[in-house]
């Protein structure tokens, strides 16, 4: 399986009066997993349907492979999609849920058979096993597994996710987003992958682009966007960040690259320790300098420092980031 | 998708046409349906006078109200006061009245008052009245029921005794249900045709009854010709649409009003 | 069990008046002219083809209500569920329901009205379009609330994996109805089957169903043994009926 290389273009929405996305332009690379991430609003979900062909776009063009398909039915799209809400046909068993797609495609039953097998068993569920259980029987994980195998056995060009772990627990969580990644890299089918959560959002993406109010702010690797955050939105949503006043607009600095009682930095402050909390390897320490509360994370190993210590805390320039806004 | 909304739109409007047809010809100076003479108020003026058709009214008003009044109050300690497990009892009963065809319901209930040697009238007619519309004013009330039970809990925890309880914070707390109940069984039971004709014995005619034995032998007085039986209808169809409509209102209203709680 | 003086009014009145009848009904249906304890009552249903005709004939007529019913309102039950919104969707509901509160007595004299106009006359034909009439909102609001509880990212699924219309009425939009579809069927073949009102003003000649010989064995015929026997039978049939069709449903529904 190839993926396709999807470029939204100039895209607008409008609902009423409200803008739910304003011009966004944004290139999908093949094959690759490409997040997009914002908060709850920002009109993520609205671009993935739009990519889907479930919404037709106010302006703008929508592309795969360099074929205009905006006005393509979504059944001719060729397009895997996994629901927020998983969407999963109630009436139908595991093996129908998944063989859906191929029955409307008129696919052969022998070949429908082979296909809804595989797809099963790429998203780990056992078809001997599953296949002829009912939807209501399956734990929350077996059910997101389902509806992805359901998106993968008809080979998409384009495979769109909605949030589609939101609703389980953080481990099943972490063990379905590496397999999610396994199977993108063992079909290598273009992944677009919407979500609010910045830890999905690094452990699965080749590719982030960080969305709000209907636009978007930076795309990038998640290196990138983690070092090099263009704006204090960005530096804040996408990972723990002091934002503070500075020339030229704000400068940021990651909690992890404060330092303290350092030998040697490019600016230093008197701080006081405000509080101090375990977590795991890592402390979170808040200090206080001239009222502003600056966040510091550090290994625990070595660190003593507990609430109401009198320290001095700084930085090295090259880890800060100035950002216009 | 243009086409489906031109069927529903038709669909709809071929279930108000005849009301409208029927309307208009109660106002037509002709004796039998499908030929028109002109407009006339005659037939309205007539049921004016029509002194049957006004006892037959009054029989219907007092059944209802009396109907309306008694199984709601049936209806309430069950619905506002009971227990799960005495819910289960009440749920289990009040299933068949809702389901059984009325026609066996009102043999049955016949049977009965005539094996007892009831006298078949007024109060033969309430009571078969009575009888489906405990179901309905029992469904009516139940879902304010839970509401009702809980605060009345928490009122006897703050020293009220049951009594109090039920009269202080269940009742004024399950108002909406209670009038809603009583706005629902007065309709079924002014609407009511069937339990009424085989339970209300000779001489004891309501609203329904009349237009039933009018209809039936068409056209042998100017009571019984066909606009005058429309001009019945529509008079009974208008009563049932006002208070179909302010029951409606009612709930709206209150529905808007828990949405902004 | 112990029930307690709360339910006790309700408890007594509905069996007084509800359960008790029903006794005396069943009581009656054993009972020969002399009094005396027979099975004649029942066998006479089955073998005087008059009364069978007529039972047969009601099954008929109850059978085509709910066909045609169930094909007039369901595609306008999706139009209402699914297409329609906002004010629309309100005015057409309640235009849907008003026709609960008007009684069928009086909405049987409106469609005899419409029936004179276009020139026909009492019978077959003015009696299924009675029983159309009348049933249709039946059929249509369980059908209208399945409709409604189909999610809309059912739909959405069923598009992306590239169901076309007919896929997606055949595969996702009929079988997720089916609850509502029984529902509805069983509510209006149970109704229709033991309707009085309509064929006894509409029906004319052929307006003879199981209500009016039951009407007809009780109030003019004084066969109360038979009457009994027939009432028996539909009760016992229909709460049968009714009990195994709550029973599916429940399964339907237990997605």
């Amino acid at each position: 399986m190839k993926g396709v290389e999807v470029y939204v273009e100039g895209i607008t929405k409008k609902y009423g009066s409200t803008t739910a996305l304003d011009g966004v332009t944004l290139r999908i690379p093949p094959s690759e997993i490409t997040t997009l991430l914002g908060p709850s609003g920002c009109g993520k979900t609205t671009l993935l349907k739009i990519i889907a062909g479930l919404e037709p776009p106010t302006k703008g063009r929508v592309y795969f492979d360099g074929r205009d398909v905006t006005n393509l039915a979504p059944e001719k799209r060729n397009i895997g999609f996994v629901f927020q809400d998983l969407a999963l046909f109630p009436h139908l068993n595991v093996f129908e849920n998944v063989a859906f797609g191929l029955r409307v495609r008129r696919v052969p039953e022998a070949e429908v058979k082979k296909r809804v097998y595989w797809a099963l068993d790429l998203v780990g569920l056992d078809p001997s096993e599953f296949a002829r259980r009912r939807i209501h029987e399956l734990s929350g994980g077996q059910q997101q597994r389902v509806a992805i195998a359901r998106a993968l056995v008809i080979e998409p060009a384009v495979l769109l996710l909605d949030e589609p772990f939101a609703h389980l627990d953080y481990k099943i969580k972490q063990r379905l987003l590496l397999q999610l990644k396994r199977i993108q890299r063992e079909t290598g089918a273009t992944v677009v992958y919407v979500t609010h959560d910045q830890n999905e959002a690094m452990a699965v993406s080749h590719k982030i682009a960080v969305m709000n109010n209907g636009k978007i702010l930076q795309v990038g690797s998640p290196e990138e966007v983690y070092e090099k955050p263009n704006s204090s939105f960005v530096a804040s949503f996408f990972g723990e960040a002091n934002v503070l006043p500075g020339e030229g607009g704000f400068i940021v600095i990651r909690p992890e690259r404060v330092l303290i009682n350092p030998d040697r930095a490019d600016t230093v402050y008197d701080a006081y320790i405000e509080d101090v909390v375990f977590q795991g390897p890592l402390l979170h320490i808040e200090a206080r300098v001239n009222g502003k509360i600056i966040k510091i994370i550090k290994p625990r190993n070595g660190m003593v420092v507990k609430p109401g210590d009198k320290v001095r805390i700084g930085w090295l320039q090259k880890d800060v980031r100035v950002v216009p806004e | 998708m243009k086409l489906l909304k031109y069927y529903t739109y038709a669909l709809i409007a071929m279930l108000y046409i005849p009301i409208i047809v029927m309307i208009l010809y109660s106002f037509d100076n002709s004796k039998y349906f499908g030929e028109w003479n002109g407009f006339t108020l005659r037939w309205y003026e007539q049921l004016l006078h029509d002194t049957q058709a006004w006892s037959a009214l009054k029989n219907s008003m007092v059944v209802a109200v009396l109907s309306a009044v008694i199984s709601t109050a049936i209806a309430i300690p069950a619905a506002l006061m009971a227990r799960d497990r005495e819910k289960d009892i009440v749920s289990l009963m009040i299933y068949p009245p809702v389901i059984i065809p009325e026609i066996t319901e009102a043999v049955a209930l016949m049977l009965l008052l005539i094996y007892l040697g009831f006298p078949l009238g007024l109060v033969s007619v309430l009571i078969g009245h009575t009888a489906f519309n405990i179901a309905y004013a029992y469904i009516a009330l139940s879902p304010v029921g839970g509401t009702g039970a809980r605060l009345a809990v928490a009122a006897r925890t703050l020293g009220a005794d049951r009594f109090t309880a039920f009269l202080k914070v269940t009742i004024p707390v399950s108002m909406p249900g209670i009038i809603a109940a009583l706005g629902l069984t007065f309709m079924m039971s002014f609407t009511d045709f069937i339990k009424t004709l085989f339970t209300k014995g000779p001489g004891f005619d309501t609203l329904p009854i009349l237009v039933w034995n009018r209809a039936r032998r068409p056209g042998l007085t100017p009571y019984t010709s066909q606009p005058a039986i429309a001009a019945l209808a529509t008079t009974l169809i208008l009563i049932s649409i006002a208070i179909a409509l302010a029951y409606t209102l009612y709930e709206v209203r209150r529905s808007e009003k828990q949405g902004e709680l | 069990m112990k029930i307690s003086t709360i339910i006790l009014p309700l408890v007594i009145f509905l069996a007084l008046f509800f359960y008790a009848p029903f006794i005396i009904l069943g009581y009656q249906s054993f009972q020969g002219l002399g009094g005396e304890f027979t099975l004649d009552n029942y066998l006479a249903l089955v073998r005087d083809p008059t009364y069978l005709h007529v039972i047969l004939y009601s099954i008929v007529i109850a059978v085509e209500t709910t066909v045609i019913t169930l094909l007039l309102a369901y595609p306008a039950s999706y139009y209402v569920a699914r297409i329609a919104s906002g004010q629309e969707k309100i005015i057409l509901l309640a235009l849907l329901l008003t026709p609960f509160w008007i009684d069928v007595l009086l909405r049987s004299i409106a469609i005899k009205t419409i029936i004179y106009t276009i020139g026909l006359r009492e019978g077959y034909t003015a009696m299924m379009i009675g029983m159309v009439y009348e049933y249709l909102p039946i059929m249509f609001l369980p059908i209208y609330a399945s409709m409604s509880r189909i999610s809309r990212s059912a739909i959405d699924a069923a598009r992306v994996f590239g169901a076309n219309t007919w896929d997606l009425i055949r595969r996702v939009i009929v079988p997720m109805t089916l609850p509502g579809i029984v529902a509805g069927s069983l509510l209006v073949l149970l109704m229709s089957m033991t309707e009085f009102v309509i064929p006894s003003l509409l029906g004319g000649t052929q307006g003879f169903t199981i209500g009016s010989l039951i009407y007809y064995l009780f109030l003019s015929g004084g066969l109360w043994g038979v009457g009994a026997a027939l009432t028996m039978i539909v009760t016992v049939m229909l709460m049968v009926f009714a009990f195994i069709i709550a029973k599916r449903t429940g399964d339907i529904t237990a997605w």
